[in-house]
């Protein structure tokens, strides 16, 4: 066990929550602007961006631990798809660049530490 | 003053430690070989207009040199220095995008990088400052 400041420990979970949340939602409703006629021409994109608003949404409100698992699970599908298509060098996948992002790693780690960060505040004592 | 798992809280920071680290020089390395993207588009009109042309076609291989280089610091035993210092790095990249413009997603993923390397360094932090019971 280990004894750590309780208000640094809270703001960074707070600012954490807020951008990871608001993050997806924001970029989303970006992206819908950019290229909108390929997000609905593909019913996977749609799908995906569908789920990835409603996660945002959930961390920001009741689930912040569930949603942002679920989020890190969400991202590694399209990061799996990337390397995937990189190493066989399809063109096709790897010009998806709006979501198929290897940088994405980095965003998928820190969902996961804001979702174990959630778990240890939830188990901590006082 | 709160008490957590110290163990749970380890792997989260090792596993950070690596991932956070190794991402950056596997990005600094595509810098010379361009098998992502080509990342000439990211660099922005204004500083190319600021530097003299003979280091203009160096500009990408040097930002990846200075990526390689943060990461190697994320790895090594200097890690919340190295996770600030990318930090700070991704903040110049942001305003770089800005003055590009139409650039948002990029902009907003930057962003949410940045926190999570700064809430890195901050984690890393908490333990320096944790006392054990």
């Amino acid at each position: 066990m280990m004894i750590i400041d309780e208000k640094k420990f809270n703001r960074l979970w707070t600012i954490s929550k807020y951008v990871l949340g608001l993050y997806q939602i924001i970029t989303n409703i970006i992206l819908f602007f950019m290229f909108h006629q390929k997000i609905i021409s593909n019913n996977f994109i749609l799908a995906l961006y569908i789920m990835q608003t409603l996660l945002g949404i959930i961390i920001l409100t009741y689930a912040p631990r569930l949603g942002a698992y679920m989020m890190a699970g969400l991202l590694t599908i399209p990061l799996l798809i990337t390397i995937s298509g990189l190493i066989r060098g399809s063109s096709i996948l790897a010009s998806q660049s709006i979501i198929f992002d290897p940088a994405n790693l980095i965003i998928i780690f820190a969902y996961i530490m804001f979702g174990l960060l959630t778990e240890l505040k939830e188990t901590a004592r006082q | 003053m709160m008490i957590i798992d110290e163990r749970k809280f380890n792997i989260l920071l090792d596993t950070l430690k690596y991932i956070y680290g190794i991402v950056p020089i596997a990005i600094g390395l595509d810098k010379f070989f361009f098998y992502i993207v080509d990342w000439n588009i990211y660099v922005s009109p204004l500083v190319f207009s600021y530097l003299p042309m003979t280091i203009v076609p160096h500009v990408v291989p040097i930002v990846g040199i200075i990526e390689i280089i943060a990461g190697a610091i994320i790895l090594s035993k200097y890690t919340r220095f190295g996770a600030y210092l990318v930090a700070a790095w991704l903040g110049i990249i942001i305003l770089n995008l800005l003055t590009i413009g139409g650039m948002y997603d990029i902009i907003l993923r930057d962003i949410a990088i940045l926190v999570g390397y700064a809430a890195f360094g901050f984690l890393i932090e908490l333990k320096e400052t944790a006392r054990q019971q």
